[in-house]
């Protein structure tokens, strides 16, 4: 798409104006269009400034310190499987791989809590990759309910809980037995 | 490209989009999209052009042809067109950042209610659309095609943080649960403004109907879970419907009042927004877009009561510039800004003639 101002460079830029919560007039803008009719800060928008912008500001480092710490940081911290470098995260937002999440640590622990406000994850859990997750749930349920079975007297229920974590665990100790769903 | 995307491409309703839907006065539709990634390659950005391929390879292992839900079609993107691109984008079956990558690809089913995009900024990124408001049904869904592909591909998953994403914003479920709501009323009566800033001290995101930094144009709002980390997949899914129930209340009361205090000027501006659209001879999209929405207002009133919700939806892809593009040949936008007044004055003539009865 052309710019549709000076129609002669391609738009990079779109531009709404906005009355009372209205969008009134949208176009598309080049960049030195957009600068021109002030919709551009100084310096033009940088989307990976922004980006590594709210990124620090997340991690709670002075913006201006960032680049150079986070240099310095580079030296040390990079990931062993990929070659991805905490400066290079920092400035993309990208991680490089699934190793990453533990190369970046402690770091990515307390960026993961900023972001979410959380640090552990509830819900889905793969059924190939989550196997023996699941099956330590479900041993970890068992063994809760035997002890409430336990200390409620509820001792048949807790003998039949008992049974069924035997099972489990000979079940477990005879090797990876093919579990579906 | 497989017959089947050929016919998506043509067609400008998708088979999910059928009304009446849950809430569908104000609810466009309901979308869920998981992040997907395999465990023993690196995350998309630093794949190498071998590793895209083997990962497409893959993915196309697993998911094309016949499923239990169904036959999915598997196309790269570089045997595709940047105007058929450009149709998925406005389908929003792809984003705009993966139909610039010419080494993606995308699989669908036929209904388009089930599809994904691979190597996008995840390895995968699934999506499943609902009519209306049905957030819960939207991520059952996600949750059966997920595990399709798990019976051939193995996930990067930690038990502490869940599904590992390569942006740590996605991170544990990787899901992203939006609804497309329709708030002309909130809009119009600039009641919106403090709605959006309340909305973003509940865990919501707002944005406009083309995603990431796109204009809400037309009363179109796109809200979405702003975490993924720390509630399961149906919590966010159930809080999310909860906040998107409440914006629908807000709008329909405003919708109330203002055609019991404003009749004549409601009337007014939904009978002008048809009259432009009936009779103009050139039509730019950001011209379209306001008056669609004033026309699907008046859907909802009872003010036009001949055209329907279905058509309506079918109006609002076909005005779009890729697919008119596609289906016309129009490659300049002026061609297209003509093509899309003609299209328009035929669909809503033929509308009013068959009534909403005869359209099925």
């Amino acid at each position: 798409m052309m710019c549709q101002r000076c129609g002669r460079r391609p738009a990079r830029y779109h531009v709404n104006r906005t009355v009372n919560g209205e969008v009134v007039q949208e176009m598309d803008l080049c960049e030195q269009c957009a600068t021109e009719t002030g919709q551009l800060p100084e310096g033009g928008w940088d989307p990976h400034a922004a980006l590594q912008l709210w990124l620090t500001g997340m991690l709670g480092v002075p913006q201006s310190a960032v680049t150079e710490k986070a240099q310095a940081a580079a030296a040390t911290a990079s990931c062993p499987k990929c070659g991805t470098t905490y400066a290079q995260f920092a400035r993309s937002g990208l991680l490089g791989c699934p190793e990453c999440y533990q190369a970046f640590q402690p770091q990515m622990s307390s960026l993961i809590r900023r972001i979410h406000g959380a640090s552990h994850h509830e819900g889905k859990t793969p059924v190939r990759t989550g196997t023996g997750i699941r099956k330590r749930h479900a041993m970890e349920e068992l063994r809760r309910q035997l002890a409430e079975a336990i200390s409620t007297e509820a001792f048949e229920r807790a003998a039949e809980l008992r049974d069924r974590i035997r099972a489990e665990e000979s079940v477990a100790s005879a090797g990876e037995g093919g579990e579906g769903r | 490209m497989t017959p089947q995307l050929e016919e998506v491409l043509g067609h400008p309703a998708a088979g999910w989009q059928r009304t009446p839907a849950p809430l569908d006065d104000v609810a466009l539709s309901s979308r869920v999209r998981l992040a997907r990634n395999v465990s023993d390659l690196p995350f998309s950005p630093t794949l190498t052009s071998e590793q895209a391929k083997e990962l497409l390879a893959r993915v196309e292992k697993a998911i094309h042809g016949e499923t239990v839900m169904g036959t999915f079609s598997f196309d790269r993107l570089e045997d595709l067109s940047a105007v058929d691109r450009r149709v998925l984008v406005e389908k929003h079956l792809i984003s705009p950042m993966h139909a610039r990558d010419a080494r993606g690809a995308v699989f669908l089913r036929a209904d388009e209610a089930v599809s994904g995009m691979v190597f996008e900024e995840d390895h995968i990124r699934l999506q499943t659309m609902c009519p209306g408001l049905q957030l819960a049904d939207a991520w059952e869904l996600a949750s059966r095609l997920d595990d399709v592909l798990e019976e051939q591909l193995e996930w990067a998953f930690s038990e502490e943080l869940g599904y590992l994403s390569t942006c740590p914003t996605n991170v544990g479920t990787a899901m992203r649960a939006s609804a497309m709501l329709h708030l002309p009323a909130l809009t119009w009566t600039g009641r919106i403004e403090a709605l959006l800033a309340g909305l973003a001290k509940v865990g919501v995101v707002v944005r406009g109907m083309y995603g990431e930094g796109s204009a809400a144009a037309g009363g179109i709002f796109q809200i979405s879970n702003q975490t993924s980390l720390g509630q399961s997949e149906r919590d966010l899914a159930e809080h999310l419907q909860s906040v998107c129930h409440q914006v629908i209340e807000h709008e329909r009361r405003a919708r109330e009042a203002l055609y019991e205090e404003m009749r004549e000027a409601v009337e007014d501006r939904v009978g002008r927004a048809y009259g432009i659209l009936t009779n103009a001879r050139i039509m730019s999209s950001s011209e379209a877009l306001p008056l669609l929405s004033d026309l699907r207002l008046g859907v909802v009133l009872g003010i036009l009561p001949s055209l329907t919700l279905d058509a309506w939806s079918e109006l609002l892809v076909l005005t779009r510039s890729g697919f008119l593009q596609r289906q016309e040949d129009a490659d300049s936008p002026q061609k297209r800004d003509v093509v899309r007044a003609t299209m328009l004055r035929r669909r809503l003539a033929a509308s009013l003639r068959e009534g909403p009865d005869e359209r099925q």
